[in-house]
C-alpha cells in the first residue's frame, strides 16, 4: 500500500513538474525570440511585427538585433543591463557578436541602443543620437511599439549607407582609437579605362615630342627682341576717366548640421561586465 | 679676278686660320701667326689682267674658272664662292675679287671650333639622341664636314612709336555677402624710340634656309672687322641677297616687335582695349658679315641628311631620322608603367 502511495505521489510530481516546465521555460527565451517585453508595453500584434522587422533586418544585414523593455533594472545602469542582456543571451552573428539591441527602461523612462562588433561602425554616435532623438516623439506619447520600429528600420537605412570612410572607434575607458580600414577593392571598370586612356595618352604626347624634336624644333630660332631691344620711353600718361563699381551676392548654402543621413564618424565604445567591447547611447528621459 | 692665298714669311708653305689657337698656322714649318704679322697675299699669274674697279658691277656666270696661284691648274666654282680649296693642290685660295669693293664683308666672326672639335661634336651630338637608330652614326662620313663662312645680314634699326589704348584696372573685395568688383579706367598713352639691335638675316639663296636660321644666334660681341686671312683653310659664300630685298619682312617684324614692347610698357592693366599705335622706322644700318658654320652632308639609307654647327657656339641643327621601333617600345613601355602606377593608386585610394 505505502508503495503504492509513494508511486502515486512520485507520479504526479512529475506530472506537474511537466506541466510546469513549460511555464518555467518561459522565462528562458526560445533561439529565435528577440523582443523581450519584460515591462509589459507591447500587443502580441506589435510584438509580431516587432520580430518580423527584426528577422527582415538580420535578412539584410547579418547581423542581430533585439528589443528590450524592462520596468525594473535590478540595480544596474540602463547601459549596462542592456550590454549585459544582450551578452547573457547569446546574440550576435559572427566570431564578434555583431549586432544591436534597443532598450526601453521604463525605471528610469531612458531609451538605450547598445551596439556589438560590426554594428559599431555602422552605428556611430551621431547616427545613434540621430536615432535616438527621432524615436523620443513616440516614446513620450506612449507609442513604444513605433518607437522601436523606427529604431530598428533607421539602423537599417544606416547599415545600407555604409561605414563612414572616416570612421573610428574611440575607447572611452583606455582612450584608443582604432580607425575604420576599408577592405581592398579593386576599381571600378570604368575607372580602369580612364587609367588606360591617360596613360597612352601621355605615352602618344612623349612619342609625338620625340618625333617633333628630332624633326622640326632642330630649326627653331626665334629673334629675342625682349633682350635685344629696348625702349627709351618719351611719353607715358595715364589719365584717369571714370570708375565703376558692381557687386553681386555671394550664394551661401546654409549647410544644415549633418542631416538624418549625415552623422559623424565616431563610435565611442566601453567594456561590458563580460569584458566584451560594446558601443551605445543613451537617449533624452521621456 | 684675283685669287689669292697667304704664305709663310718662314718657308712660303700655305697658312691656314686655326680655330683654336685663333692664329694663322703653316702646316709645313709648323710656325704660326698673329693677323697683323701676315704679308700681304700672293697673287695668282698674270693673266689675272687688270683689276676691274670695285664699284662696277661685273656681270657674272654660274659658274667662273679661276687659276690656283700655287699650282696654276684651273679652279671650277659657283657665282658665289669666296673661298675654297684647289682641286689638285689641295691649297687654300680666297677669290678676293669676290670680296672686293661693295662685296668687301664690313666683319666676320672667325671659327672659334676646329675641325677635330667639330667632329667630335657631332659625334657627341648624334650619340646623344637615342632614338636615332644604331646604324646612322657612322665617324668617317662625320669627318667629311665642310668649314664655311656664311653671308648674313646684321641688321639694327631705331624705330619711334607710340601707343594708345585705354587701360582697365580691375579691383575686387568681399564685403558681408556681397562681392564688389571695380573698374578704373585710364586713358593710355606711350611714345618713345625703340632700339634694336644683332637681328641676322641670310644672305644667300642657295642655303637651305632652315640650317641657316637654324644655327642662330651668334655671339656678336666677338665680332671682328673683316680680313680675307680669316678665309684661309675654310670655304667662304659671299651674299647674293641684298638688303634692300629683305627690308619689307624686316621692317614688318620690327613694326611688331615695337608694337609689343610699347603695349608692354603700359603693363600695370588688368586689360586693355581700343588700341591703336603707330611705328616708323627712322634710321637703320646693315653690316655684312661673314659668320662660321661647320656644314655635314650625310648621305643615308638613300637619303641625305643636312646639318649644320654654329662655328662659335656649337650648336647644331638638322632632321634626325627616328627609330620607330626603339621609341615605340619605349613609349609602351611607358604607357604600362604609368597604368600599373593608376591602378595601384585606384587600389588604396
Amino acid at each position: 500500500m505505502k508503495k503504492i502511495l509513494s508511486c502515486l505521489f512520485c507520479f504526479c510530481i512529475s506530472i506537474s513538474l511537466l506541466c510546469a516546465a513549460p511555464i518555467l521555460a518561459s522565462s528562458v527565451p526560445d533561439q529565435a525570440q528577440r523582443v523581450f517585453d519584460d515591462a509589459g508595453l507591447f500587443s502580441s500584434t506589435e510584438i509580431a511585427e516587432l520580430e518580423e522587422e527584426i528577422r527582415n533586418f538580420q535578412k539584410e544585414t547579418d547581423m542581430d538585433f533585439a528589443v528590450v523593455t524592462a520596468s525594473d533594472l535590478g540595480g544596474e545602469s540602463t547601459q549596462a543591463y542592456a550590454d549585459n542582456f544582450y551578452d547573457d543571451h547569446g546574440f550576435g552573428t559572427g566570431s564578434d557578436y555583431s549586432g544591436a539591441l534597443f532598450l526601453i527602461d521604463m525605471e528610469n523612462r531612458l531609451p538605450h541602443i547598445s551596439t556589438t562588433g560590426e554594428a559599431i561602425r555602422h552605428l556611430t554616435d551621431s547616427r545613434l543620437e540621430s536615432i535616438l532623438d527621432g524615436c523620443y516623439g513616440d516614446l513620450s506619447d506612449g507609442s513604444y511599439a513605433n518607437a522601436a520600429l523606427y529604431v530598428i528600420r533607421e539602423s537599417l537605412q544606416y547599415y545600407l549607407a555604409g561605414i563612414p570612410s572616416d570612421q573610428y572607434n574611440y575607447d572611452t575607458e583606455t582612450g584608443e582609437i582604432s580607425p575604420y580600414q576599408e577592405p581592398f577593392q579593386l576599381p571600378s571598370g570604368r575607372v580602369i579605362l580612364i587609367f588606360a586612356l591617360i596613360s597612352f595618352a601621355v605615352g602618344g604626347v612623349f612619342c609625338a615630342s620625340v618625333f617633333r624634336k628630332y624633326q622640326m624644333d632642330m630649326f627653331r630660332y626665334e629673334y629675342p627682341f625682349r633682350q635685344k631691344g629696348k625702349l627709351f620711353l618719351r611719353e607715358k600718361e595715364d589719365t584717369f576717366l571714370r570708375k565703376s563699381v558692381s557687386k553681386s551676392r555671394i550664394q551661401r548654402d546654409t549647410s544644415s548640421s549633418g542631416g538624418s543621413r549625415g552623422g559623424g564618424s565616431r563610435s565611442s565604445t566601453h567594456t561590458s561586465r563580460s569584458g566584451r567591447t560594446h558601443g551605445g547611447r543613451t537617449g533624452k528621459r521621456f | 679676278m684675283s685669287v689669292v692665298t697667304y704664305k709663310c714669311p718662314n718657308c712660303g708653305g700655305e697658312l691656314t686660320f686655326d680655330p683654336e689657337s685663333q692664329k694663322f698656322q703653316c702646316e709645313y714649318c709648323l710656325s704660326s701667326f698673329e693677323e697683323q704679322e701676315l704679308e700681304h697675299p700672293a697673287t695668282d699669274a698674270p693673266d689675272a689682267g687688270t683689276e676691274t674697279p670695285a664699284d662696277e658691277a661685273v656681270p657674272e656666270e654660274d659658274a667662273v674658272v679661276y687659276s690656283c696661284p700655287s699650282c696654276g691648274a684651273e679652279i671650277i666654282t659657283d657665282s658665289t664662292t669666296a673661298a675654297t680649296f684647289c682641286f689638285y693642290c689641295h691649297n687654300p685660295v680666297i677669290l678676293s675679287g669676290r670680296l672686293d669693293g661693295s662685296l668687301k664683308p664690313d666683319a666676320i666672326i672667325p671659327f672659334v671650333i676646329g675641325r677635330e672639335d667639330a667632329v667630335n661634336r657631332f659625334c657627341d651630338w648624334i650619340k646623344k639622341k637615342w632614338f636615332v637608330p644604331r646604324a646612322f652614326f657612322s665617324k668617317e662620313q662625320i669627318e667629311k664636314v665642310s668649314g664655311i663662312y656664311f653671308p648674313y645680314w646684321l641688321y639694327e634699326c631705331q624705330i619711334e612709336g607710340s601707343f594708345h589704348a585705354t587701360g582697365d584696372r580691375v579691383r575686387a573685395w568681399t564685403s558681408g555677402d556681397y562681392r564688389y568688383t571695380e573698374h578704373s579706367y585710364y586713358d593710355v598713352r606711350r611714345g618713345g624710340i625703340l632700339h634694336f639691335r644683332d637681328l641676322m638675316k641670310n644672305a644667300l639663296k642657295k642655303a637651305d634656309a632652315n640650317l641657316s636660321t637654324g644655327v642662330l644666334p651668334f655671339e656678336t660681341r666677338k665680332i671682328v672687322p673683316f680680313s680675307m686671312a680669316f678665309l684661309s683653310g675654310f670655304q667662304a659664300e659671299k651674299r647674293d641677297i641684298e638688303i634692300k630685298e629683305l627690308n619689307d619682312e624686316i621692317a614688318g617684324e620690327m613694326q611688331n616687335y615695337a608694337r609689343q614692347l610699347l603695349r608692354e610698357s603700359a603693363d600695370s592693366y588688368t586689360s586693355l582695349s581700343g588700341e591703336s599705335s603707330q611705328v616708323r622706322i627712322t634710321g637703320d644700318s646693315a653690316q655684312y658679315v661673314l659668320l662660321p658654320v661647320w656644314i655635314l652632308t650625310y648621305p643615308k639609307n638613300g637619303k641625305t641628311y643636312y646639318y649644320a654647327m654654329n662655328g662659335q657656339t656649337g650648336k647644331v641643327c638638322g632632321i634626325l631620322p627616328v627609330d620607330w621601333g626603339k621609341l615605340l617600345l619605349v613609349s609602351g613601355l611607358l604607357t604600362v608603367l604609368l597604368f600599373l602606377l593608376l591602378f595601384l593608386g585606384g587600389c588604396f585610394l
